[in-house]
């Protein structure tokens, strides 16, 4: 059932389980942790109901039970199901659509209940039940005085109100249509891991960047609490590398700013950029 | 279906990557740092019977804390930031040698070609390397590699037979076909290039009729370019559908005798959406996520056979599948038309699997080259030499391309290996990676 494109896994501490989107079969595919070997998965969610279609990513709520998935193929659009479902199932919600744009990976603070999630226009902060094409509670959009932009692939840090997300420098080029698809040199990718609250708002400055000099196609940041470390995963790097982050840990207070608004929106067809898988 | 391999070749892989990562002890603690609470989260409060279960299970460190509200707020100095933005990673996972995917040997020139993986770079070899028991590597007499050179994720390579033109198939990160002159190297621009709006993986050259066949794994299409097609051509057919039975499509080959091609499937597939009024066919065949949303379902592992005339909507004329034919993320392809047989790097089983071109149904291979002597692990590509009569492997597993008699078969130790890393360097495999953290284990998972 897997196979050799798959582009997100979650561990799922609560419940010992390992959890992995099957794009190609608009699959969610659940098994025990530790699994190796021979292990069916223990669940699989898949069908019509369900709706997925190039689902690369997703992420899980422990605590309150339920995959918030990405549907993948347009609409720009979170299917959230209940962890347990089994089938083809429906989604019990639908967050986004062609106004909010929704796309890349989501995480969710269980504790705030709120939604971290990729927008049209930054990275958007939701209420964790909210349903519907319906406006973020905040939005931090990156621009010319935090310094940075393309805010993506959230994962908030459990015990805090932070989150650690892949930044670019704000000064750093854009590609130009005759370069190779992904960032090959450091210099022009500009890429680092940033920390964000959710409590932030608008254009503002991460606490803390770490990462300068590294990373060229960030694909997506994992945590390791007990050492307060955070990982990357870097396609064109070729790399999987760990920093310690132990600031990421810190209480921050909230900021606020005016929001950026890019001079080029995105097309409302295609929320964000396609994931070049 | 490929289940059993995708798990050795992923979770396993997991493992094998937290014997790596296996971390230090906790770096100090700070002072800043509000104190931690037990958490009380809103389903907590009001629990459902699976949450309750769980926080009962949870490991210790699972449940998260909440910060005290009085706990003190933190606002870095620009001296801080700075020394955080300074700082270097403390470990990394990475595999400083080249990880063959895909091979092709250039039989009037004695040369052979290797795609790499890892380093995306095209390397090559003279064709009688053989790397010495105790040597490190063998180096390779030309590298091609750079921000120039479009490579990055290669997983076909083919050889012009009349002019060593070196062609290179990216898979879907850079979806770019590249053309080589058999002398170039370095960081340099390719002779040409095609983009290939698919999710490309295999590539299959048909010399009489100057086409290229290209499988696109995400899109479960087969498309045929003009030999010619340059830049943003766009296909001139494409085989897309249901009927089509490709799920997930990787190595291709054609059998130029009997005019029919093979396509390699793992088995994932979806239902092609219906075309808008105005669209262009062929553009959507070759788009990314053009499905019905919901319409995702499993195939079985499979190798579909179609005549070389399929187009559009059309059903294979055979179906190899089934327990007997051994099949486990079938990956390349090759066919030996003068003597009617179909090889296949059977990625997943670490095997070579040769079953004669009029295979069908349930059909056991007729020789099958495995086991611990062979070298083979996790084998992508597979190449016969009709003129020295051998058969070349990459094995994307272990830093090696192994060459044996074209007809070994059972547990046969390969003639010749072409060895890109020290002896015992293990191989991450890692190949655009996603990962996440088993915070129970302290292993970190990859889905490459």
């Amino acid at each position: 059932m897997l196979g050799r494109t798959q582009h997100s896994i979650f561990y799922d501490e609560f419940h010992d389980e390992v959890v992995i989107p099957q794009p190609f079969a608009g699959a969610i595919l659940t098994f025990p942790g530790g699994a190796n070997g021979e292990t069916p998965p223990l669940r699989i969610i898949q069908g019509p109901k369900a709706g997925l279609a190039l689902n690369d990513v997703m992420t899980v709520d422990p605590v309150h039970n339920e995959y918030f998935v990405p549907r993948g193929q347009g609409g720009g659009m979170i299917h959230v199901f209940d962890r347990m479902a089994v089938g083809d199932v429906a989604p019990i919600r639908i967050i986004g659509g062609p106004k909010a744009g929704l796309g890349g990976i989501p995480s969710v603070d269980y504790e705030h209940n709120f939604l971290i999630v990729e927008g049209r226009d930054g990275m958007y902060i939701y209420d964790r039940t909210a349903s519907g094409d319906i406006e973020p509670l905040r939005k931090i959009t990156g621009g010319p005085k935090s310094g940075v932009k393309s805010i993506a692939g959230p994962m908030w840090i459990p015990g805090t109100r932070n989150f650690v997300a892949t930044v670019r420098a704000f000064t750093a080029r854009e590609k130009s249509p005759d370069e190779p698809l992904n960032w090959q040199r450091v210099e022009d990718a500009q890429s680092m891991i940033a920390v964000f609250t959710v409590d932030d708002d608008g254009d503002v400055a991460p606490r803390y960047l770490t990462g300068f000099n590294h990373f060229k196609e960030i694909r997506n940041l994992a945590l390791d609490p007990k050492n307060k470390t955070v990982m990357a995963a870097d396609k064109t790097q070729n790399d999987v590398t760990t920093w310690d982050f132990k600031e990421a840990w810190q209480n921050f207070a909230p900021a606020k700013a005016e929001r950026y608004t890019e001079p080029q929106r995105r097309n409302l067809a295609s929320p964000r950029p396609a994931d070049p898988i | 279906m490929s289940f059993s391999s995708s798990l050795k070749a992923k979770l396993a892989l997991g493992c094998v990557l937290a014997g790596a990562a296996i971390l230090a002890t906790a770096s100090g603690e700070q002072t800043s740092t509000p104190a931690q609470t037990p958490v009380k989260t809103q389903a907590a409060a009001q629990p459902r019977q699976q949450v309750t279960v769980a926080l009962a299970q949870a490991p210790a460190a699972a449940p998260a804390a909440r910060p005290q509200a009085a706990a003190r707020v933190v606002r870095p100095t620009a001296a801080q930031k700075a020394a955080v933005a300074a700082r270097k990673y403390i470990r990394q996972i990475r595999d400083a040698y080249p990880q063959y995917s895909a091979v092709a040997v250039d039989m009037e020139r004695g040369e052979v070609v290797m795609a790499d993986e890892n380093l995306f770079q095209m390397l090559v070899y003279d064709r009688t390397t053989n790397t010495p028991k105790n040597a490190a590597m063998s180096e390779p007499k030309r590298r091609i590699a750079g921000p120039k050179t479009f490579l990055e994720l290669q997983c076909a390579i083919y050889i012009d037979p009349v002019n060593g033109d070196i062609y290179s198939l990216n898979n879907d990160t850079e979806r770019h076909m590249t053309v080589w002159g058999r002398d170039q190297q370095g960081d340099t621009e390719p002779k040409w290039k095609l983009h290939t709006p698919m999710g490309s993986f295999g590539l299959a050259v048909d010399e009489v009729k100057n086409e290229l066949l290209i499988t696109g794994q995400t899109e479960n299409v087969v498309a045929g370019f003009p030999k010619t097609a340059r830049e943003e051509d766009p296909p001139a057919w494409v085989l897309w559908g249901d009927k089509t039975l490709l799920a997930d499509p990787h190595g291709i080959a054609l059998d130029t005798k009997k005019n029919i091609f093979f396509v390699a499937n793992f088995g994932s597939t979806a239902t092609p959406r219906e075309l808008k009024p105005g669209e262009d066919y062929l553009r959507v065949a070759t788009g990314r996520g053009n499905f019905v949303p919901g319409s995702g379902r499993f195939l079985p592992v499979s190798i579909t056979v179609y005549d070389k005339t399929a187009r559009g909507d059309t059903a294979p004329i055979r179906v190899i599948t089934g327990p007997r034919t051994q099949l486990n993320w079938p990956t390349g392809l090759y066919v030996d038309s003068a003597r009617e047989e179909l090889y296949v790097a059977n990625d997943g089983g670490n095997s070579i699997l040769v079953f004669h071109t009029d295979a069908n149904g349930n059909a056991a291979p007729i020789r099958a080259l495995k086991g611990p002597k062979t070298q083979l692990f996790y084998p992508s590509s597979v190449f016969i030499d009709t003129k020295h009569d051998e058969m070349w492997v990459a094995n994307f597993g272990n830093h090696r391309a192994t060459v044996y008699p074209r007809t070994a078969t059972g547990d046969m130790a390969p003639i010749r290996v072409i060895r890109s890393a020290p002896e015992d360097m293990p191989a991450p495999t890692l190949a655009n990676v996603r990962i996440g953290y088993d915070t129970k284990r302290e292993q970190i998972l990859a889905a490459n």
